[in-house]
């Protein structure tokens, strides 16, 4: 299950979604709004996405990871909009009888996730500045006045 | 008026020489020296400083090895600092004739050059320029104090600066995917289409809008994004970007269909 949400992340009900008496293993990763970035103080970061591409691209990439590893679920959760430090941004849940495949499946898929799905982010500075954030060391931050 | 044409060896990015890349089954080199014979009194080919092999045009080498991207210049002058010289590069399959006559008709002789200003960026492009005698003295002096870059030097220059006919007259063959365009657009000509393109996080930022619905006769992604490139200034080039197609990711070389929705996507930064 993939899906793209503008509300809060609730990962106690996800984790209740994985509940599966065949598993011995649940591995759950929270990739977080943190308060800095690169020696700057961050405010907070606005997701964008590509709406269709994007979903399809995670449900692409979450039934890849159920058919490369020995699992019994796997669902994953990114949020969009205007998320707050400390708040959750990306989920990951996977469960497996035993804890090798929940572990690689899960970094597998969290890995996929953030280089395959069609989502932005900008962050929002300390100063005021809003710059896109980008993984690609070939574009440097545009500014967005 | 003399010519030099720079052959430029193997392209990294191309992975062959690119004078001798087929459009139409004409080679780079065979479509622009009818362009520029008769607009000339010579032509000469520029080629490596030990480069010995027999060509079709009379060759002008390199003074020394690895000079840099002004070393046919220098060399041009050297063999003649009398004559005017249009330095040309050999992979600019969009250059008109229209283009070089109106080049040779503005040149000036009280100025140091006469070239075009790139669309992209409105620089002096100095692969398509006309350098007059009074630039050489001025060469010299750059290339003493080890400064290679023929941007700059042009720059410096004294000019008068043209626009080309079309914005992409100065496109140069740098990667397989433009290649490819053109050979589309060569044999089965310019065909008119309307399609929608949406622009995501700062490509729409930097067009300054969401999506756009526009008329276009190039072939494939990679010429539309080249058309899109030059009009809004987009800050990233073809290799950062990702196309997609009525919502799903698509290659540069794909062909464009009227009625198409095309997504222009910089690099992703999800999690």
């Amino acid at each position: 299950m993939f899906s793209i949400q503008k509300t809060p992340i609730d990962v106690t009900a996800l984790r209740h979604q994985m509940a599966d008496p065949t598993c011995g293993a649940l591995v759950v990763f929270e990739g977080l709004v943190r308060n800095h970035h690169e020696g700057r103080d961050v405010e907070n970061l606005h997701y964008t996405h590509h709406p269709v591409l994007a979903q399809k691209e995670g449900e692409r990439i979450v039934a890849e990871t159920m058919k490369k590893f020995p699992m019994a679920k796997a669902i994953a959760l990114h949020r969009i909009g205007t998320l707050e430090i400390g708040e959750c941004a990306v989920v990951t849940l996977t469960a497996s009888a035993h804890r090798e495949a929940a572990f690689d499946a899960n970094r597998y898929l969290i890995d996929s996730l953030k280089a395959r799905l069609p989502i932005w982010k900008q962050e929002t500075y300390a100063t005021g500045e809003v710059e896109w954030t980008s993984p690609c060391p070939n574009c440097g931050p545009v500014p967005h006045s | 008026m003399k010519a030099l044409i720079l052959t430029g060896g193997k392209s990294s990015r191309m992975g062959q020489d690119k004078a001798s890349l087929k459009i139409g089954g004409v080679t780079q080199l065979d479509r622009i020296v009818p362009l520029i014979k008769p607009l000339t009194d010579q032509i000469f080919l520029s080629v490596a400083h030990d480069d010995k092999t027999q060509r079709s045009l009379p060759t002008l080498p390199d003074l020394e090895p690895s000079p840099g991207p002004l070393g046919g210049l220098q060399a041009a002058f050297s063999d003649d600092p009398k004559s005017s010289w249009l330095v040309i590069a050999c992979d600019l399959p969009m250059i008109q004739k229209e283009d070089l006559e109106s080049l040779v008709k503005q040149s000036d002789l009280s100025k140091d050059a006469t070239c075009f200003l790139n669309p992209l960026d409105d620089h002096p492009e100095p692969l398509c320029t006309i350098y007059s005698p009074s630039a050489a003295g001025k060469l010299a002096k750059v290339l003493e104090k080890n400064q290679r870059c023929a941007r700059r030097f042009l720059s410096s220059l004294k000019r008068i600066d043209l626009v080309p006919s079309d914005p992409r007259a100065l496109l140069n063959l740098n990667r397989p995917e433009h290649l490819v365009e053109l050979q589309h657009l060569h044999e089965h000509g310019a065909i008119e289409k309307e399609v929608k393109v949406e622009y995501f996080a700062r490509l729409s930022y930097e067009a300054g809008m969401d999506s756009d619905v526009l008329h276009t006769s190039v072939a494939t992604l990679a010429g539309l994004w080249e058309e899109l490139r030059l009009k809004h200034h987009f800050s990233l080039d073809l290799p950062h970007v990702k196309p997609a197609v009525d919502n799903e990711f698509a290659e540069w070389t794909d062909l464009l269909s009227s009625g198409q929705t095309i997504a222009f996507m910089p690099p992703f930064a999800g999690g």
